[in-house]
């Protein structure tokens, strides 16, 4: 007879926070491993630059850690960090502002280039996501920063509204009708390449 | 989008109900009105399409992902700046600012045992110079417990000293607690500087005195 093994509940936020508190490095891993696409796909969907989405995510999750006071279990570590690291994404797209703007075309080739992987190896598809991706990205830069950041955070940081409204320290009401007015925007520029 | 907006219906709540975020009673509220307002189903088509439930398009423009090389990459990034316990700010602090001589007259902590109502003889710390190859600065310089030898601090300066938590909120370093010092003045450093202590003694809002940084 086999032996029946109980399956292994994943560790709490709560208790890899504190063993990385008392020192323990593969608590911080496992915390990054655990968070770190939810972070780079809204830290990206902010920017539109790979680059810059990882650079926003590196600098979040330091700023996450050391100011750890400001979490004080408030809110799930989750809300925490994708806080800290839209704030972080934010800075890093005003500083980016200052630059001479690359095309979405030149810096997306050149993240594939680098080392980005792309999503599928059919290259057709491929070009064809990359053009939709290229055009909601523009979409989204058109949006106020608020609406945008609202509907980044709900969207591609699963956030509930609730959580959004604790992230951005708003009321649910505005959380749903930034939703709602973005949303309408949205539509209304990805006209037909979106259908429901 | 011409059709203009409802205007007997909070048009945010389209937004909650296309993402489920509605109680059953709001719910039943907007299925009532769209049941009732056939135009309305356009605004909730543009919710629903660009909304998480359009799984479809969220799959197709998924940001290109890095490589384990560019995580791994970032990853060290963080865990070198990560301030672990294990690893104290200390020859940063020390080496950098070059408070050292401060740290030693200024001060002292009655938790070391001295009784407070003798004479306390100062100590004189060393500078520590920091070895080639040190990682950059950590980001707050902070003195830790024993980097400081606290002399004495005026009775006004009591809510302003090294008490309570440290804004980092973890065991970086161990602060005193209130219950841990007593006052009974201030002197200069070596070099004749003194901490400099907001002005306000009443403030609970200034947890440290700042001292000069060396020239």
């Amino acid at each position: 007879m086999r032996p029946v093994t109980a399956p292994t509940l994943p560790e709490r936020d709560e208790e890899l926070i504190a063993r990385y508190t008392r020192g323990d490095r593969s608590a911080l891993e496992e915390l990054f491993r655990r968070y770190r696409e939810t972070a780079y796909s809204v830290a990206y969907r902010l920017l539109g630059n790979p680059d810059d989405a990882l650079d926003a995510v590196q600098d979040g999750f330091i700023k996450a850690l050391t100011h750890l006071r400001g979490f004080q279990h408030r809110c799930t570590f989750k809300t925490w960090l994708l806080r800290v690291v839209s704030n972080a994404a934010l800075d890093v797209g005003r500083q980016r502002r200052r630059r001479d703007d690359l095309s979405a075309t030149v810096t997306e080739r050149a993240a594939v280039d680098g080392g980005m992987t792309p999503a599928h190896a059919d290259p057709g598809r491929e070009a064809e996501e990359a053009d939709l991706r290229r055009a909601l990205g523009q979409a989204l830069r058109e949006l106020p920063e608020a609406q945008r950041r609202t509907f980044v955070l709900h969207v591609d940081g699963g956030l509930s509204y609730r959580e959004v409204s604790e992230v951005m320290g708003i009321s649910i009401g505005t959380v749903m009708s930034r939703l709602f007015y973005a949303r309408q925007k949205l539509k209304g520029m990805l006209a037909t390449r979106v259908q429901a | 989008m011409t059709t203009p907006l409802p205007d007997d219906l909070p048009p945010e709540l389209l937004a909650a109900y296309a993402d489920g975020e509605l109680s059953p009673r709001e719910r039943a509220r907007v299925e009532d009105w769209l049941a009732g307002h056939p135009e309305g189903a356009e605004f909730l088509e543009a919710q629903e399409s660009v909304g998480p439930g359009n799984v479809e398009l969220w799959q197709s423009v998924q940001p290109p992902a890095p490589s384990e090389a560019q995580w791994a990459e970032a990853y060290k990034g963080i865990e070198s700046r990560a301030n672990f316990p294990a690893r104290p700010s200390r020859v940063g602090w020390l080496g950098s600012l070059g408070l050292v001589a401060t740290a030693a007259t200024v001060l002292f902590l009655v938790s070391t045992g001295a009784p407070p109502d003798r004479p306390v003889a100062p100590e004189v710390a060393r500078p520590v110079q920091a070895p080639p190859g040190e990682p950059d600065e950590p980001p707050y310089a902070m003195a830790q417990a024993d980097d400081v030898r606290i002399l004495s601090l005026p009775e006004a300066a009591a809510t302003l000293l090294l008490v309570g938590e440290h804004p980092l909120g973890n065991s970086l370093l161990t602060l005193a607690r209130a219950d841990e010092i007593e006052f009974h003045g201030v002197g200069s450093d070596l070099a004749g500087r003194f901490p400099e202590v907001p002005t306000d003694p009443s403030s609970t809002e200034a947890p440290m005195i700042w001292t000069p940084r060396a020239p």
